[in-house]
């Protein structure tokens, strides 16, 4: 009688598993595709709606080609006149973006600046085509600081005056950061209310993920094998986080690493940090704004937050010594 | 108690554990990866250390399994950037060759991560 009761106790428990249903949507499901330069990731914590990764791919072609300062895009044409003219017709689609940068431009001090193109062209960081294993000639670097300031003093209206031609956009720090602004609208007019659009490490989150708030490791920028996260943190719905580090984008040549966040000031790769890390709810300012912080370094990180309206950073000295204000140690997990 | 009873205990013994396994074990780390090309997506578990080279536009990306994880070896484009980015072995994670356009993607949901900012 024992033994039955056991058997059949099992057996219904057995019968209940079978029956019952996964924990509620504990599942994500990713999309890849690659665009912008780099590999974007969606996951997806709701249904997929039917078409829409092809929309989004698509919108982002567009966007790409429009923002590229090489091939036949509207940048590539405005810069393409402006080696010639100080003035030219600025594209009402470039317009906003222009605009934006030009404040990031002004309030991070010139830290950050579109307008340097020239000097990453000359890196060798603007294209894969272009990239090389020996610093430019100091002369060079010199001519390319002539170009310093242009976007912080440009007139931006139907047309875009600069001082002098010869001026070269390139909104590499920033582009990348407007698209996902762009898909996160995107998705959230066609539904998705759950959701992280991560272009190559560099995401904006939607909604949260089942029952709790989406979980970002900020990766360590000299990763050991013990520990290759350096902290982390839930975002919040509409919040954006971008980082900037010295750690992918380098060449070494006779024993020193040059990377490719290049200093305006002088023409070099940035040498006061190894990463930048910024939150804030707008992924285009985020990601100009870590340019921004990680060329700062230490010395300067408070003060240029502050003016370009950061509240939360966290910032890798060049010693991997850690910065951040107080409202993101406060939401950091994990760090030393 | 007879033999089959003891049989019978075992197998419901087992089938609970395996049910177990499917629908209260969530977070799985990572245990297989996807290797994608423009020829396609091939699956490979991580359990099995093993050497792959695959086909892309500019040429032939080597990859590594070992450990539980993975990493490039080689690839043939000029900044070398996948294969600075080391080993890979959280779930969810993704890597790529952007010129060579191989890209690889973790099975499994990080226990502890949702994405990675970087």
């Amino acid at each position: 009688m024992k033994q039955t009761l056991i058997g059949l106790g099992l057996c219904a428990l057995l019968a209940w598993g079978i029956w019952r249903q996964p924990p509620s949507s504990p599942g994500v499901q990713h999309r890849e595709f690659f665009a912008m330069g780099t590999l974007m990731q969606i996951s997806f914590a709701d249904p997929v709606p039917a078409g829409l990764m092809n929309r989004i791919q698509t919108e982002l072609r567009a966007f790409e080609q429009r923002w590229s300062p090489r091939g036949d895009g509207e940048l590539a044409q405005l810069n393409r006149q402006l080696t010639q003219h100080a003035q030219a017709p600025l594209p009402p689609v470039l317009r906003p973006g222009f605009v934006a940068s030009q404040q990031a431009c002004r309030s991070s001090d010139g830290l950050f600046d579109p307008g340097m193109g020239a000097l990453v062209k000359l890196w060798g960081f603007d294209d894969e085509s272009h990239f090389r294993t020996t610093p430019p000639e100091p002369e060079t670097i010199a001519l390319a600081l002539a170009q310093r300031g242009k976007l912080c003093r440009a007139e931006l209206d139907a047309k875009l005056s600069v001082d002098v031609p010869g001026a070269y956009f390139d909104f590499g720090a920033s582009a990348k950061g407007r698209a996902i602004d762009a898909i996160v609208a995107l998705l959230r007019n066609n539904g998705v209310h759950n959701a992280i659009v991560n272009a190559g490490g560099d995401l904006k989150a939607i909604g949260q993920r089942a029952d709790r708030l989406w979980r970002i490791g900020i990766r360590h920028p000299r990763p050991q094998d013990a520990q290759d996260i350096l902290a982390s943190l839930s975002v919040k719905d509409g919040e954006a986080v971008f980082s900037s580090g010295d750690y992918e984008r380098f060449f070494i040549s006779e024993g020193t690493r040059y990377h490719h966040i290049i200093d305006p000031r002088d023409g070099y790769p940035a040498t006061t940090s190894q990463s930048a890390t910024v939150v804030h709810t707008s992924a285009e300012l985020a990601d100009a704004a870590a340019t921004a912080l990680f060329v700062a370094g230490p010395q300067r990180a408070a003060e240029i937050m502050g003016r370009m309206g950061i509240t939360h950073y966290l910032l890798v000295d060049a010693q991997g010594d850690t910065h951040t204000s107080p409202e993101m140690r406060a939401r950091l997990d994990g760090l030393p | 108690m007879t033999r089959a009873d003891g049989l019978l205990l075992l197998l419901l013994g087992v089938g609970i554990g395996m049910l177990f396994r499917i629908y209260w074990t969530a977070n799985l780390p990572a245990q297989e990866v996807a290797i994608s090309s423009p020829a396609g997506t091939s699956h490979y578990p991580l359990h099995t250390p093993r050497r792959i080279q695959v086909n892309g536009p500019i040429g032939v990306t080597t990859l590594e399994i070992d450990n539980d994880a993975v990493r490039f070896v080689a690839s043939p484009c000029r900044q070398q950037i996948c294969v600075r980015s080391g080993w890979h072995r959280r779930g969810g994670a993704v890597a790529a060759c952007v010129p060579n356009r191989i890209s690889v993607l973790l099975h499994g949901e990080d226990p502890d991560y949702d994405g990675f900012s970087y």
